[in-house]
């Protein structure tokens, strides 16, 4: 019977319950609506985690599959869910304030897609769960009417995603075309040991673009500066983290995994993975220099992360599948809480300009000591976690002996520590403004991005649990669910 | 005259052509609802490619497929125009390149 | 359980500098106080490892299970040889000290909070340097080392020369630390292993070859950055806007010889080439002399000592260069103790005068300052090597080793000369002759603070050639010791207080210097045409490369890599969501392509 709860069923529900709530309470007695969101974030993420200790079915209807991969990713959704309940309802709204609650409600429905995607062996099993992420969020962006900036992100987000669904279904159709199905398994069966045919690549490489759009990778990546920029920032957080971590998720599932866990296939995907990772990690890494916007620069930021995760996984080896899913949460750690921040900063000035930062540490100092940490992590600096994390990345490109990937991704990591120094330095060396706003940041958010902090450093230092964790992600995989019992 | 018979590559080309002009139609066309509109031309060049795929592989599997395809695109372009109607209201402009204040 | 101590030396100041920074910041009296306290906690740990950890045998520390990733595997663990402990024994007593001159010395900062958690900060990564077991754990110290320096050299937030001088050390540390990881890299793809304890058996086993030479070198390239070598040594100077203690502490005694400790650590991998060996030896050799030219011209007390520390260094890595480690690593232990000396006594004399740092506007500072005069003295003749003073023996043992290298014998003999005689100038310009203004006509000596480190290593630079340093060193004095070294050397060492001694007892004497300088013209002259025309050459060189390399291609090269990749995104990203979408539609056709090419 409880398997049937699965998270996806739950969290749809609870979707589902707290608009039913918010429009059969009386206005003026729903300020407890947004408390009721978060305790249920928590108690499913709770839920999801006990879950993923017990025996599942393995398969379900062919469509989707329980396995190691979507074991531990789908606990990391539902984390990133809590932390965008958590601070969707410090989101100033404005006059919007009587909607609040479908902004509290939409992300639950966009995680049960994200759920769903990590677990779908099936395209068109896929292409409904992405539409089911892609259409909660096309809203969501689009969610704070009145400022143009969110309607132009939300247009945007729109018009791009739909452009790469338009590449999605296409691709899909083409697979029908060559290989008669869109079940991994089939696939598999039909096409090992034949040479791929050229249709298939096609559809594969359609395919590939739908999914780069959701990871934002090189040149598929103009969109998600300026939606990063004008969405809300929980919104903001929520596309920069999970949904790049579903694209990636996907990628794995698929490529290493998955239908196309095909030599002929990998041999002409493998050098486009990594030209595109290679591209991807000098884009980011240079965009984000010129940048005085805090959320587009996290916006570039998690483009050049996206490019590591890419090089990694082009290495094809099973310690660049392990570094993909281990860089995932190394990143979701030390972006998120900066996320945090970067809203806090808006509540109180009303825009994510970096000059805000200035003489932080000084003012604030519990705050400023968390966001180094994450900043220095996502530079890569010893002995934090975003070291370990690149440090795998560059072991697996050196022992796939990927040299081109390797001095690309070595130069733009010292480069890098060039701009993630940027918000540093301004913090501790610049001096304060004349004119400081009399808010503090609340406590709990203090301790929040402290704690995260600590667990970059703790972490860093032993990387033990994550490495299990990963371990736990690859391992029944690797035995092979590929023949889909 | 004869054209000889209409094949799956007939379909598939004609698909293609239809893709094609679609995505002319996202670069190109000033208004956002024709912008719109070439995305669903998009979709729809996907749906006759799937169509005819299972029409000429015996397969029930890609058109049903197309059922979801029109009930995501329906979805997304109610979401569309809502976008576009709270565009118009604060913009009073429909078209596309009046929207680039976020930028670099 | 009981094993695990040793570890604590390594938490106690860490524990320190996040405690002040997360509670004492407010207290600054109670900051101190438990920074210093950690730091002589980590003394005694150390001093008791040093004595019974010998007894313990080695790798009785347990070794933490630590990174685990794919093929890669390396622990975390604390290296018991003698050489470590000695060395950690040696920067913790070293800091302590330091620690105690800095309570005196900064006793009016406001900020002396953050001073000594910064300050716990560099003990804690200096200590995890020197007890670090394998190269990657030791990388992870060596950039907190080079953060905490990057802190300490800009504590004075309020002087821009100061951020200047700490972004300068930062980034041309970037550079060697880049030709390090890319050596820590090769070391491990060569030889399979970066732990200390399996590197000599692994690299004995693989054959030599090109590749070698380039790890050696990559490795070395990281000892040009931390020891301020050529051609990356142009921070160290610069260096001396941080406050006094960390210039003695960092950049004088612990942190800047971290390169010297690291090229011994992996002298097996580097004497399987001789190439690198021979390029560490010469850069080594020529950088003795270089920095003793410089140091001639320099009016900046500290500078001067900045460009000799500079010299010293060369030393001992011509000594690594010559595959002598125990000279090397002698000078090293002798040197931080009179170095660091010289350095307090700088303080103390910049204490002294409020703040004054000319030697010109010094003098007559012996009378006033006394003490300070006394242990400047005896420093300065331990830096010459005069016998029987500490730094005679250490210098006296690399001399020995150049017996066989007529050249490097000679620069680096050349160097004692120039050492001898800028030491002299400055001591007579400072402490000889009458007052130039007022704060040197009021200078007095500092505080108990101040004094007593200074008294406790004057002792230690006096009888420091006593030091057992056979028994943790593991060196012997060369049986075939060639004498004729000792007595060049020592001759050429003597030799140099000759002109310096001529050159400024005048020149303190009266303030107007000038026409007293005209009458002894000749000398000028020939002073003039064989020192500074080469040294300003060799000036402008550095400076242009400084000019171009570090501030042009370094810092003013990233603005234009920022404007430049501003102005490409401007192009892209304007805004219009169709040109994004017409950069997709490009990217597909491409991907297309590609595969149209492969398939």
């Amino acid at each position: 019977m409880i398997r049937w709860f699965c998270p996806e069923v739950l969290l749809v529900l609870t979707g589902v319950t707290l608009i039913l709530a918010d429009a059969l309470i009386p206005p003026g007695k729903k300020e407890w609506l947004p408390r009721l969101s978060i305790l249920l974030g928590i108690a499913l993420f709770i839920f999801t985690i006990w879950q993923s200790g017990q025996p599942m079915p393995e398969v379900w209807a062919n469509l989707f599959v329980t396995d190691g991969l979507s074991l531990v990713f789908k606990p990391f959704f539902v984390l990133c869910l809590v932390g965008v309940t958590l601070i969707s309802v410090r989101y100033p709204m404005g006059r919007e304030e009587v909607v609040r609650t479908e902004f509290l409600a939409l992300p639950f429905f966009s995680t049960a897609g994200l759920c769903l995607l990590a677990s779908a062996r099936d395209f068109l099993a896929i292409f409904v769960a992405l539409e089911l992420v892609a259409i909660s969020l096309y809203l969501l962006a689009a969610f704070h009417r009145s400022r143009a900036a969110s309607l132009e992100a939300g247009m945007k987000l729109l018009v791009m995603g739909g452009l790469s669904t338009g590449f999605l279904v296409m691709g899909i159709a083409w697979l029908y075309a060559t290989a008669g199905s869109t079940e991994f398994s089939r696939i598999i069966l039909e096409q090992a040991g034949r040479p791929a045919s050229p249709a298939l690549l096609f559809a594969v490489g359609l395919i590939l673009t739908g999914l780069a759009f959701k990871i934002a990778a090189v040149p598929f990546h103009a969109w998600a500066p300026d939606v990063y920029e004008g969405a809300p920032t929980p919104i903001t957080a929520f596309l920069a983290i999970a949904s790049k971590a579903a694209g990636f998720v996907l990628l794995l599932r698929i490529f290493c995994l998955g239908a196309f866990a095909l030599d002929s296939v990998g041999w002409v995907f493998r050098p486009i993975l990594l030209t595109m990772g290679i591209a991807t990690v000098t884009l980011g890494t240079l965009a984000a220099l010129p940048q005085r916007n805090l959320k587009r620069y996290l916006a570039y930021s998690g483009i050049a992360h996206a490019g590591y995760m890419l090089l990694a996984l082009g290495t094809w080896g099973e310690s660049g599948m392990g570094t993909v899913a281990g860089y995932l949460w190394a990143y979701l750690l030390a972006t998120f809480p900066v996320f945090i921040f970067v809203q806090e900063l808006e509540r109180v000035h009303g825009n994510a300009d970096m000059r805000h930062l200035d003489g932080l540490a000084q003012r604030d100092p519990g705050p400023a000591l968390g966001l180094t940490l994450c900043f220095l992590s996502m530079a890569g600096l010893p002995p934090l976690l975003g070291f370990s994390a690149k440090l795998s990345v560059f072991t697996a490109l050196w022992s796939a002996g990927e040299i081109p990937g390797l001095v690309v991704g070595v130069i733009m990591a010292v480069v890098g520590l060039g701009f993630y120094l940027v918000p540093i330095r301004a913090m501790y060396w610049e001096r304060e403004p004349d004119v400081v706003p009399a808010q503090r940041f609340p406590s709990f958010l203090v301790w929040i991005l402290l704690l995260a902090g600590a667990a970059q450093l703790i972490l860093g230092f032993q990387p033990r649990p994550l490495v299990r964790l990963v371990e736990k992600s690859l391992a029944p995989m690797v035995s092979g669910n590929l023949q889909g019992k | 005259m004869n054209f000889g018979e209409v094949t799956l590559g007939h379909y598939l080309a004609l698909s293609l052509l239809l893709f094609l002009i679609g995505l002319a139609g996202v670069i190109l066309r000033r208004s956002l609802l024709v912008v719109m509109m070439s995305l669903e031309l998009l979709l729809n060049a996907a749906n006759l490619a799937l169509v005819a795929v299972g029409k000429f592989h015996g397969l029930p599997d890609p058109q049903v497929a197309v059922f979801f395809v029109i009930t995501v695109a329906a979805a997304e372009v109610a979401l569309g125009l809502a976008i576009l109607v709270a565009i118009f209201r604060i913009k009073r402009t429909t078209a596309v390149d009046q929207m680039a204040s976020l930028r670099f | 359980m009981i094993a695990y101590a040793p570890y604590l030396i390594l938490l106690l100041p860490l524990l320190a500098a996040v405690s002040i920074r997360l509670f004492l910041y407010p207290f600054p009296r109670i900051s101190v106080s438990v920074s210093t306290l950690a730091c002589l906690g980590s003394f005694m740990g150390s001093m008791a490892l040093l004595f019974w950890g010998s007894s313990l045998g080695q790798g009785i520390v347990p070794a933490l299970p630590w990174i685990e990733w794919g093929g890669f595997r390396a622990n975390f663990g604390i290296l018991g040889d003698p050489l470590a402990r000695g060395m950690a024994a040696l920067v913790s007593g070293v800091a302590f000290l330091v620690h105690l001159y800095s309570i005196g010395y900064l006793e009016k900062d406001p900020c002396r909070s953050r001073f000594f958690a910064e300050l716990s900060l560099f003990v804690f990564s200096m200590l995890g340097i020197v007890l670090a077991d394998n190269l990657i754990s030791m990388f992870i110290f060596w950039e907190l080392v080079g953060l905490s320096s990057y802190l300490l050299i800009g504590f004075w937030v309020e002087r821009p020369a100061a951020g200047a001088a700490a972004n300068k050390a930062f980034l041309v540390n970037r550079i060697g630390d880049f030709g390090f990881i890319l050596g820590i890299l090769g070391a491990w793809a060569l030889f399979g292993s970066v732990t200390f304890a399996d590197l000599p058996g692994r690299a004995a086993a693989s054959s030599p070859g090109w590749a070698v030479t380039a790890v050696g070198l990559g490795l070395f390239c990281g000892c040009l950055g931390k020891s301020a070598q050529f051609p990356l040594h142009v921070w160290l100077p610069d260096s001396m806007e941080g406050p006094t203690p960390v210039s003695s502490l960092l950049h004088a005694a612990t942190m800047v010889v971290a390169g010297v400790y690291m090229l011994v650590r992996v002298l097996p991998i580097l004497e399987m080439s001789q190439a690198t060996m021979m390029t560490i030896a010469w850069i080594g050799g020529w950088m003795t002399l270089l920095p003793a030219l410089l140091a001639c011209q320099q009016n900046d007390i500290k500078r001067i000592l900045a460009y000799s520390t500079l010299s010293e260094i060369a030393y001992m890595v011509m000594a690594v260069g010559l595959g002598v480690a125990g000279p090397a690593m002698y000078h090293l232990t002798t040197h931080a103790f009179f170095k660091c000396l010289l350095f307090l006594a700088a303080g103390s004399v910049i204490h002294g005068c409020h703040d004054e740092q000319d030697i010109w506007k010094m003098g007559g500072l012996g009378k006033r300052m006394p003490f300070t005069a006394f242990v400047t003295i005896l420093g300065t003749l331990a830096l010459c090597g005069i016998p029987p003073l500490s730094g005679f023996w250490s210098k006296d043992a690399i001399f020995a080793a150049t017996a066989h290298h007529p050249g490097l014998a000679a620069v680096s003999m050349g160097a004692g000369f120039f050492t001898s005689f800028f030491m002299l100038r400055m001591i007579l310009v400072a402490f000889g002759g009458e007052p130039k203004n007022d704060a040197a006509r009021h200078a007095h000596e500092g505080s108990i603070f101040l004094t007593a480190p200074m008294a406790l290593l004057a002792v230690l630079t006096l009888v420091g050639g006593l030091l057992p340093v056979e028994s943790y060193l593991h060196f012997q004095h060369p049986e075939a010791h060639e004498t004729w070294t000792l007595w060049i050397s020592l001759l050429v060492a003597l030799a140099g207080f000759v002109p310096a001694y001529f050159l400024y007892r005048q020149a303190t004497k009266d303030p107007i210097s000038i026409p007293v300088l005209r009458e002894k013209f000749y000398v000028d002259e020939i002073y003039q045409r064989v020192f500074v025309s080469p040294q300003d050459a060799f000036a402008r060189l550095t400076d242009a490369f400084e000019g171009w390399v570090v501030r042009g291609f370094l810092v003013r090269g990233s603005g234009v890599v920022a404007r430049a990749s501003g102005q490409g995104l401007r192009l892209v990203q304007c805004g219009q969501v169709q040109i994004y979408a017409a950069v997709f539609i490009l990217g597909v056709f491409l991907l297309l392509g590609w595969l149209w090419r492969q398939g």
